[in-house]
């Protein structure tokens, strides 16, 4: 906004940048209009952001040097969370911070002490709320990398008594703990006596999966439910034997269905060929 | 709010089962005087099982463990068997991951699955 | 939910046996002030049960400290165990599963550490002991 720069104005100082306060957020909103666009964001939400970051950095002005008051830090937070949760970068997030020197460079006479400190609780300003950004994206990486666990893990009722859990893809430690989770508190809601873990589509079982298993059946177990494994390939059996996993404190069967027909036995159910 | 949450068993006689209900937290000193009782109730109740009624237990512990081992080996020396009953999932997972069982002492999903299994044993063994 | 805005922070002494209800207590109000869930926070009491047992048998007396932490933008409690005992002569060989001084805690240390995301002993002979664990909520 070259075209519409002010004249300098008096020294930078609190009294200045609240007698400046509308001219000033004027100018940094059109500076933002054009460097930095930002169509995810409701322009009233910028305004206030630029408002409440303005009022903050006056306020922090009357201690000298300005520091971070909670106050600002408060302000960065719900800028940084607004920023990540629209798909902004954590540049964005920290040019719009910078942009307030270029605003107040246009404004102020240079080399001030004042300007200095400025400045740096800037700086510091916009560090802040990259540290802030990233921390509320790995917040919201943590919370989508949970949901897609739970979806992943389908426990599907297939008798009166008999739960049944496809397993699909590797069994990582917090995979196995919400598989876990949610089979024996499955248990418990249907007071089933029976549950087929089928790992027929786990790629591969190696000594940490076989241990994951070997957990959730000891921990059905105290709760007085029997698991049984079923879709173990030949390939998969060959390289348990070489592992030296032994699950023979473990009912297995080769499929679903006989898995199922073992559970009917302990049930003490017929299955009878009608007609 | 959790007020004071009661830290004692209950040994209720039912049709020749004890049912002893564990609180949330059983208390150590609770916990320590809990297989004389049962012992002695076992006796003057004339009971052939014993059934442990976990469904409230929030929390068990390897001296929790230890207790109950002690206990079911006791039962077993007075002639009758020992069932636990409604243990819950957090519960068990964290005994499994901290590396517990019950020493092979039988589990059921409920007081109802216990009594049903119990009552199905005596009637086989009878 | 936190009722409170104020960090969660609680220091509890250990005299004998019944300490360990009033750390059961302490424990749980701060586990469910931080919001965990189920199986987490019965993770937790059980942990703080294990190591305010060992406090109990080999030192008689001690403290626990209870502290919210906040490291990254993740949040969670932070539990210090600390005696004045006799130590631990070998803390390699004590978190192995399966050692045991002999007085049936065999679990105690290496199990113990499986229900945290953070465990840290230090210890020697003679210098008491001190054990850190952290939670972290989900």
């Amino acid at each position: 906004m070259k075209a519409t720069a002010m004249p300098f104005l008096h020294d930078l100082s609190p009294t200045s940048l609240l007698g400046e306060r509308q001219r000033l957020l004027t100018t940094w909103r059109a500076y933002l209009g054009e460097y930095l666009p930002m169509p995810q964001i409701d322009h009233r939400i910028v305004d206030d952001l630029c408002e409440g970051l303005f009022d903050a950095v006056t306020e922090a002005m009357g201690a000298s040097p300005a520091v971070l008051t909670d106050g600002l830090r408060r302000l960065l937070s719900a800028l940084s969370v607004e920023f990540a949760e629209r798909g902004l970068t954590p540049s964005q997030t920290a040019t719009f911070v910078f942009s307030l020197k270029h605003v107040l460079n246009e404004a102020f006479s240079g080399g001030s002490v004042a300007m200095e400190d400025i400045h740096k609780l800037i700086d510091a300003m916009g560090l802040y709320s990259m540290d802030a950004f990233i921390n509320r994206r790995e917040q919201i990486i943590r919370r989508q990398n949970q949901e897609l666990v739970d979806l992943s893990v389908p426990v599907v009722p297939l008798w009166e008594g008999v739960l049944s859990l496809p397993i699909i893809g590797t069994l990582d430690s917090s995979r196995a703990q919400a598989i876990t989770e949610k089979l024996l508190f499955e248990i418990a809601r249907s007071g089933s006596r029976y549950a087929i873990l089928d790992i027929s589509g786990v790629p591969t079982v190696d000594t940490q999966t076989a241990q994951h298993l070997a957990k959730t059946v000891a921990a059905a177990r105290l709760m007085g439910a029997e698991c049984v494994i079923t879709g173990i390939r030949p390939a998969i059996a060959q390289v348990m034997v070489s592992l030296g996993i032994n699950l023979s404190s473990i009912e297995t069967r080769f499929s679903l269905a006989e898995g199922l027909r073992y559970c009917f036995g302990k049930l003490n159910y017929t299955v009878v060929k009608g007609g | 709010m959790p007020t004071a949450t009661p830290r004692q068993a209950h040994i209720t006689p039912l049709d020749g089962i004890l049912v002893v209900t564990l609180p949330p937290l059983l208390g150590d000193s609770d916990a320590e005087h809990l297989a004389q009782q049962v012992g002695e109730r076992l006796v003057t109740e004339q009971a052939h099982a014993v059934l442990i009624d976990m469904t409230q237990m929030r929390m068990i512990d390897s001296h929790m463990g230890r207790v109950l081992n002690v206990m079911a080996t006791m039962i077993r020396l007075l002639g009758a068997e020992t069932m636990v009953a409604g243990l819950r999932p957090e519960v068990a997972m964290t005994m499994v991951e901290l590396g517990m069982d019950l020493g092979g002492i039988p589990a059921a999903l409920s007081v109802r699955h216990g009594l049903a299994d119990l009552r199905a044993r005596a009637g086989r063994s009878a | 939910m936190r009722t409170t805005a104020r960090p969660i922070r609680a220091t509890i002494p250990i005299h004998g046996e019944e300490s360990l209800a009033t750390v059961h207590r302490v424990v749980d109000e701060a586990g469910q002030a931080m919001g965990y869930g189920l199986v987490d926070q019965t993770k937790l009491i059980t942990a703080a049960s294990e190591l305010v047992r060992n406090i109990v048998l080999y030192a008689g007396t001690g403290q626990v400290d209870v502290e919210e932490m906040d490291r990254g933008g993740r949040n969670g409690l932070r539990l210090i165990f600390t005696d004045q005992g006799p130590g631990i002569p070998d803390v390699g060989r004590a978190m192995q599963d399966g050692y045991s001084t002999g007085k049936g805690m065999g679990l105690g240390l290496p199990g113990t550490r499986r229900l945290v995301h953070e465990f840290a002993i230090d210890s020697a002979a003679g210098a008491g002991t001190r054990v850190t664990i952290i939670l972290w909520k989900r």
